[in-house]
């Protein structure tokens, strides 16, 4: 397997009054092609500032990331624009337009910014669209969607532009039991079937049952997920038999 | 099962003969609990069988439906039991074919939707007008306040809130279904069309096998 | 140019009725700037849907130059808000993986411009905003204030008749907001669009030709007694 994303002993400050407060300390974690990588933490544990480092939005103050075998610091202004457009793709919380705008038009942004012809970029989004199961709303304002399909619509755009990378920043957060896991199993054909290299993050760790991997981010330091001697806490990832107990 | 407890609970207060029962409980408890006399005669059979009820000591006639019944220790003993074991039944809503039609239907057939929601609608009104004839029927309390009738309206009441609820729904029902025919309505893709399948499986498999393809370009994947 | 006409809109949560706007009748000239001040859950945030016609009302008309938006049909009412709307809100709503410049573009390309001519005209409303230096930054690294602006600059670049702006400072400093709001009042002016501010800080009425209260989905004119306690 190809490590496609390497995130190499980063550390993030933010400076505060009254002292620095460490976001990230000294993380290390790689992601390969065809990979569902999962973090779970708790608000405020770093799992945003993670992904805004590892998609190029925030420099590390220590450390490296390395995409592709690039380290993306010392990426001239147009491999940066290329890494922004086309090879990372990400789902934040807020949809970042306006309300009023169509799916089709959410979807279809950033292919025209972009340099894409219309109507490939069209072609391309109606066919994201479909593969998210969310065509019927192409003409539907984005602010008229329920939870889920907006981030299904979200999800649509970043397939648009057919990324090799996929940050997706607690994607599950509001979404009703059933809605969550329509959009992880998404996810999950994504990296299995797209070979994308997908980085998840979610509070809740059930969400990430889908993830290949799961990685407990705990203030800025980021564990193994497995019962580590020690530590005196235990993340507590159920498998797909206690979950479905569970729900049952 | 209420009906055997409704007939229990009459018997023990007096014998009486099966024909009258389905009468005298329809006088307490409204027409909801009429019961037909098929009905009545295998519920007769049962409890006697079981040996709740029994025919009263000394009955002639060479047919059951001659004789008077009386209730047995045994049937006051389950009488007992059931009335003060017995939880009431948990609350179960609905399953409304008709939103099962809504759901799995093409729009196309919005129209005969909403022609049976009307029908619904008219048929709830007119049941309920029924109703409240028979609670007007009975007599208000005067001077002296009448158990029986207080009771017999408290169970009209069920039948008339509950047939009002569902009329609520059938108007709601018809707005929404209006709605759905005057706006120009987004429908889930697969019914629209009227395709048999969902076509985004399809499309998915297309658009992830293009973007592995891409990707992986360079080395093959290994695992 | 805007009328809404006993425009009403009703909210069913479990066991209660939320009268969002109840029975609101106002007009907008052109040009003309409109701030409406309430407590959160007054409605005002409703209001501002309706004129938009990011809602429909559940009776009453809405008018947009005298035509009725409940005759649009959904392709109508898309044009109608890409072509004819300007919206700002509190938390800037941009696109994180585009510069300043991209997404001042995304209106443009909304409807149909070419990416070159896309280009040049949202650097030149990113001028307007005072922010041309920045056209390549991704809003991660602007200000707060440079990230309104640029959403400002976005919500013009289109020249919209109507801007429609959701408490557009109130993530913003007080300084800031000011500047904010001198920008929001100045040019949409200057290319004869309406606004319609709707805010719970009474402080931003120096900016507006008229002043309007909302209260439990009412609107009366003029601003009311200080709504500071609002939640």
């Amino acid at each position: 397997m190809t490590v496609l994303l390497r995130i190499d002993r980063v550390t993030k400050r933010y400076s505060r009054p009254g002292g620095d407060r460490v976001a990230l300390d000294a993380v290390s974690l790689s992601v390969e092609r065809g990979e569902m990588v999962g973090v779970f933490g708790s608000s405020g544990a770093g799992k945003t500032t993670l992904l805004r480092v590892a998609a190029g939005l925030q420099r590390p103050d220590e450390g490296a990331v390395i995409y592709d075998g690039e380290h993306v610091e010392a990426m001239s202004s147009a491999e940066r624009t290329r890494f922004r457009r086309r090879e990372v793709a990400c789902i934040w919380g807020d949809t970042g337009v306006p309300d009023g705008l169509s799916v089709l038009d959410y979807v279809t942004v950033p292919l025209l910014v972009d340099h894409r012809d219309r109507h490939v970029a069209e072609r391309r989004a109606g066919q994201a669209l479909l593969a998210c199961e969310i065509e019927q709303c192409a003409e539907v304002a984005l602010d008229e969607l329920s939870d889920g399909e907006r981030q299904r619509a979200a999800i649509a755009r970043a397939l648009a532009c057919e990324p090799r990378l996929l940050l997706a920043d607690t994607p599950a957060s509001r979404l009703a039991l059933i809605e969550e896991e329509r959009l992880m199993a998404l996810l999950a054909s994504l990296a299995r079937d797209a070979k994308v290299a997908v980085l998840v993050t979610d509070s809740n760790a059930e969400a990430l049952i889908h993830c290949g991997r799961v990685l407990y981010l705990d203030d800025g330091k980021l564990l193994d997920s497995a019962p580590t001697p020690g530590l005196g806490r235990v993340y507590p990832f159920p498998t797909p038999a206690v979950r479905s107990a569970a729900d049952a | 099962m209420s009906a055997k407890h409704a007939v229990l609970g009459w018997l023990a207060h007096r014998p009486a003969y099966p024909y009258e029962l389905a009468d005298r409980l329809q006088e307490r408890l409204g027409p909801t609990w009429a019961i037909n006399s098929g009905q009545l005669s295998q519920l007769i059979k049962s409890l006697e069988r079981e040996g709740l009820i029994e025919p009263v000591a000394g009955g002639s006639g060479p047919s059951r439906d001659r004789n008077v019944f009386e209730i047995t220790p045994a049937g006051e003993r389950e009488f007992e039991r059931w009335w003060s074991e017995e939880e009431p039944q948990p609350l179960r809503l609905t399953r409304r074919p008709l939103l099962i039609k809504l759901a799995l239907a093409p729009p196309d057939r919005l129209r005969q939707a909403l022609a049976q929601v009307e029908a619904y609608a008219r048929e709830c009104l007119e049941r309920i007008n029924e109703v409240i004839r028979a609670r007007e029927q009975v007599p208000l309390e005067g001077v002296q306040v009448r158990a029986d009738h207080v009771l017999l309206r408290l169970s009209l009441s069920a039948d008339v809130f509950q047939l009002e609820g569902e009329l609520r729904w059938a108007r709601h029902a018809q707005e929404a279904i209006s709605l759905l025919l005057q706006r120009d309505a987004v429908w889930p893709a697969s019914r629209a069309s009227g395709a048999s399948e969902d076509p985004s499986q399809g499309a998915r498999a297309e658009f992830f096998g293009r973007m592995a393809s891409r990707h992986l370009s360079s080395p093959p994947d290994g695992s | 140019m805007l009328e809404l006409e006993h425009a009403r809109k009703r909210y069913e949560s479990p066991g209660e009725i939320i009268r969002a706007v109840e029975d609101v009748t106002l007009t907008v000239a052109a040009s003309e700037f409109v701030a409406v001040f309430g407590p959160s859950g007054s409605g005002k945030t409703t209001l501002l849907h309706l004129a938009g016609g990011l809602l429909r009302a559940d009776s009453g008309v809405v008018r947009f130059d005298g035509v009725d938006l409940a005759r649009f049909s959904r392709r109508e009412m898309l044009d109608h808000r890409r072509s004819k709307l300007g919206l700002v809100f509190q938390d800037f709503r941009l696109s994180d993986g585009l510069s300043a410049e991209e997404n001042v573009m995304v209106p443009l390309l909304m409807r149909g411009a070419k990416r070159r001519d896309a280009s040049r005209r949202a650097w030149s409303a990113l001028a307007d905003v005072d922010l041309a230096h920045r056209a390549s930054h991704t809003p991660e690294r602007l200000s707060g204030g440079e990230r309104q602006r640029v959403a400002i600059a976005r919500a013009l670049v289109g020249e919209p008749r109507l801007l429609l702006a959701d408490e557009p400072t109130g993530n913003l400093d007080s300084e800031t907001g000011a500047s904010v709001l001198e920008l929001m009042s100045a040019l949409p002016r200057e290319r004869g669009a309406a606004v319609i501010l709707v805010t719970h800080d009474a402080q931003l009425a120096d900016y507006a030709d008229r002043v309007l209260t909302m209260r439990d989905g009412h609107l009366t004119a003029g601003s009311a007694a200080p709504t500071t306690s609002s939640t």
